[in-house]
């Protein structure tokens, strides 16, 4: 490693980064800030004043060349892949805000300039930092629940998210709404934990903007035999966050909100019982996992051990293809209360 | 009139959304929506709606909003001064048609008979009733403008519900999440519902005809209902159904009276203040403060035995309470906008609606419930569960 301390440049200085990113990277030791990078720089500027940073403001991307050891890009989606591929071309180690690209072609070829540079590409898939997903999976192949008859996924509600223009919402800037925002979480940890999903259907509630709702179903083949899955993502409606197996002797769930546990109801002693089943290592009382702040840990310990980051930019295409194939297939949502007819 | 283009304000609430639906899917009318906050803006940007940043008090942001827009639909909230804002900037782009989006809430509270056709209700000033003064402030600005020459529609719809609504959410999520519905007086009082399309239908209508400019209509379904009525439509669908107890509308004042502050609750509330904890740390963060407290608290500690230091700790953080609860029930006292609007005696008429701008409402009662049970069910609002 070039330096003892890791110098980052924040590219994209956007609210993501104000809310998780910067908060989180405050708390590590081995790297530093040292640019900040944005098509507007009082977005820059506004975030080196609220966490007091050192780094140096810039809008032109080709001045962090010796600048910066590795990169955090947070730019629109579209740009993920554009500025990703320069930044490794310059050298500089790449951790891009997920989804990785707009499409799996874009990505195939930040992956590929990944590789001629020799520099590491992760994404910010913080769902993969969760430890109840892992225990979930082992539970669910041990038979604990028995046979598994059907998983859900489900992630969303009223959006919240901060925003100072409609980008997040153009096609200019996004290949998608909540499906590709929010639901690449979702899809990516059940392609992690259980495999690549067929019979993919697909249905949203888009009139020629983005959709705000989506459901989408699928198969996963588990010990031979084909599963189904459903997915539900809402930028409007309250949704029961987490990942649902339900099998032929009970159901476990792991929710991002619970962290180290998955629940389990199942019947023992000749009756239903809800078990919490913890994470080795932890206890209530303890402090949650912060997911967040563990995917940037990873990232800073891959730039300097020159080893692969635990999400590998490879492993985060096959959600993408997810979901690629289901804009592909989309059909419309149903939503009876949009007719106009008063007799239904 | 032929909109050329429509600019909406309010458009990502509740009513403005459900118009921005009808606009691109059944109207087909080209409109353009002002973006306060593009948080809230989810369900218009699925349309591909034309969605530009500003607000009210931006005089700038509302005049370029307006470029190629000749129509406005003003539903968002605003008070006077803002008002005033929108109306010259309507006169400065030479809008053809404003529709303002008033409500009941301008005749006051407990409106009495005369209030129930608009020939006869008057816009007043109600003393303690602060919402009422602000629609009724922001409708005179209207109509002062209509004196000046503004083309201007006012629209005063009643108790709207459908999917998304504010009414119809609040009922279901009491019910399933308390597992009981509180009734008040019985549900006697007098809900003057109106489904939410006929409220875009009326906005279309007050556009489109040239009969209503400079009037104010009661925008309400035929026939009013009962609050019974209502609230049961919506909280019987929860599963399980809730248990319906009955509260006097007397009792709920009664309650929230005493929640009033006081110069004695002042003192209190200031002296838990003073001592807690979460306001030491924050204070902590200044060193001249956090010396202070430091050294305070040592000295309490060295003074007074450990006895007396427990007992100080309980007095100031009191029996533990279940705040805002009824003391013989165990769910949320009802808020004083519930008791507001479920009192009310008269039943509004929509007769000028009818005959000067020639609009029919669609839905009664049933059909705006049946409909709107599509949208619960499919959030999965029903149950305790989802």
């Amino acid at each position: 490693m070039m330096n003892d301390v890791i110098r980052l440049a924040i590219v994209g200085c956007g609210a993501v980064v104000r809310h998780y990113h910067l908060p989180a990277l405050a708390g590590l030791e081995n790297i530093t800030v040292s640019a900040l990078c944005d098509l507007n720089p009082q977005h820059a500027e506004r975030l080196r004043s609220q966490f007091r940073l050192g780094a140096a403001v810039t809008d032109k991307l080709d001045t962090l060349a010796g600048r910066a050891d590795a990169a955090l890009v947070a730019v629109t989606p579209r740009h993920h892949a554009a500025v990703s591929i320069r930044l490794l071309e310059m050298g500089i180690d790449v951790c891009c805000e997920k989804p990785l690209a707009s499409s799996s072609a874009e990505a195939e070829r930040m992956i590929e300039a990944a590789t001629k540079n020799q520099r590491q590409l992760t994404v910010a898939q913080w769902c993969r930092f969760l430890p109840n997903l892992p225990l979930l999976r082992r539970l669910v192949l041990d038979g604990f629940i028995g046979d598994v008859e059907e998983i859900t996924a489900e992630f969303g509600g009223p959006l919240d998210w901060p925003m100072e223009s409609a980008a997040y919402f153009s096609r200019q800037s996004t290949a998608g709404g909540v499906l590709f925002d929010t639901g690449i979480h979702m899809v990516d940890a059940i392609v992690w934990l259980f495999g690549d999903l067929s019979d993919i259907e697909y249905a949203d509630d888009s009139y020629g903007g983005v959709e705000a709702n989506a459901e989408l179903r699928a198969s996963v083949v588990m010990n031979g035999r084909k599963v189904p899955v459903r997915f539900s993502f809402s930028w409007t409606d309250l949704k029961r966050n987490g990942l649902r197996v339900r099998g032929k002797d009970g159901s476990a769930i792991a929710s991002p909100a619970a962290a180290d546990l998955v629940t389990v109801r199942k019947m023992a002693a000749g009756q239903p019982v809800v078990m919490d089943i913890y994470r080795d290592g932890w206890t209530p009382g303890r402090p949650p996992t912060d997911p967040f702040r563990d995917q940037l840990v990873d990232f800073v310990a891959a730039v300097a051990e020159r080893r692969k980051p635990f999400v590998t930019a490879r492993s985060a295409i096959r959600a993408l293809r997810v979901i690629e194939t289901a804009y592909s297939v989309r059909r419309q949502l149903s939503q009876p209360w949009l007719s106009l007819d008063p007799a239904r | 009139m032929n909109p050329s283009k429509i600019l909406l304000t309010g458009g990502t609430g509740f009513i403005g959304s459900r118009l921005c639906e009808r606009l691109a899917l059944d109207y087909k009318l080209p409109y353009r929506v002002l973006v306060r906050n593009f948080t809230h803006a989810p369900r218009i940007a699925r349309l591909g709606a034309e969605m530009v940043g500003g607000d009210l008090d931006d005089s700038g942001s509302l005049d370029r909003a307006l470029v190629g827009c000749d129509t406005v639909v003003h539903l968002a909230y605003s008070e006077g001064p803002q008002t005033r804002t929108l109306v010259r900037a309507c006169n400065k782009a030479r809008i053809k048609r404003l529709v303002h989006i008033s409500s009941i809430a301008v005749h006051g509270a407990d409106p009495g008979p005369e209030a129930a056709h608009e020939a006869t209700a008057r816009i007043g000033r109600y003393p303690g009733q602060e919402y009422s003064n602000l629609k009724a402030q922001a409708e005179l600005v209207i109509q002062h403008a209509i004196g000046d020459g503004l083309p201007a529609v006012i629209l005063r719809p009643t108790i709207v519900y459908g999917p998304y609504g504010p009414f119809v959410t609040s009922i279901v999520e009491a019910a399933r999440d308390q597992g009981v519905f509180t009734m008040l007086d019985e549900g006697r009082g007098i809900c003057n519902a109106v489904y939410v399309d006929d409220v875009c239908d009326a906005i279309l209508t007050a556009i489109e005809s040239n009969e209503g400019i400079g009037s104010a209509f009661f925008i309400t379904a035929d026939n009013a209902v009962t609050w019974r009525e209502f609230n049961l439509a919506f909280a019987q669908m929860v599963v399980p159904v809730p248990r319906i107890i009955s509260l006097s509308s007397e009792e709920v004042q009664r309650y929230w009276a005493s929640q009033r502050p006081t110069f004695k609750s002042d003192i209190a509330a200031l002296s838990r203040l003073a001592t807690s904890a979460e306001f030491h740390r924050h204070l902590s963060s200044v060193a001249m403060f956090r010396t202070l407290i430091t050294g305070g608290k040592r000295l309490v500690k060295s003074v007074l035995p450990r006895d007396r230091l427990t007992a100080l700790k309980d007095r100031r953080e009191g029996p533990p309470t279940r705040d805002g609860e009824t003391a013989r029930s165990g769910v949320s006292w009802p808020d004083p906008g519930r008791v507001t609007r479920e009192c009310m005696r008269i039943a509004f008429s929509n007769e000028r609606a009818r005959t000067l701008l020639g609009w029919r409402p669609r839905y009664d009662l049933p059909a705006g419930v049946a409909v709107t049970r599509t949208w619960l069910e499919a959030a999965n609002m029903l149950s305790p569960g989802s």
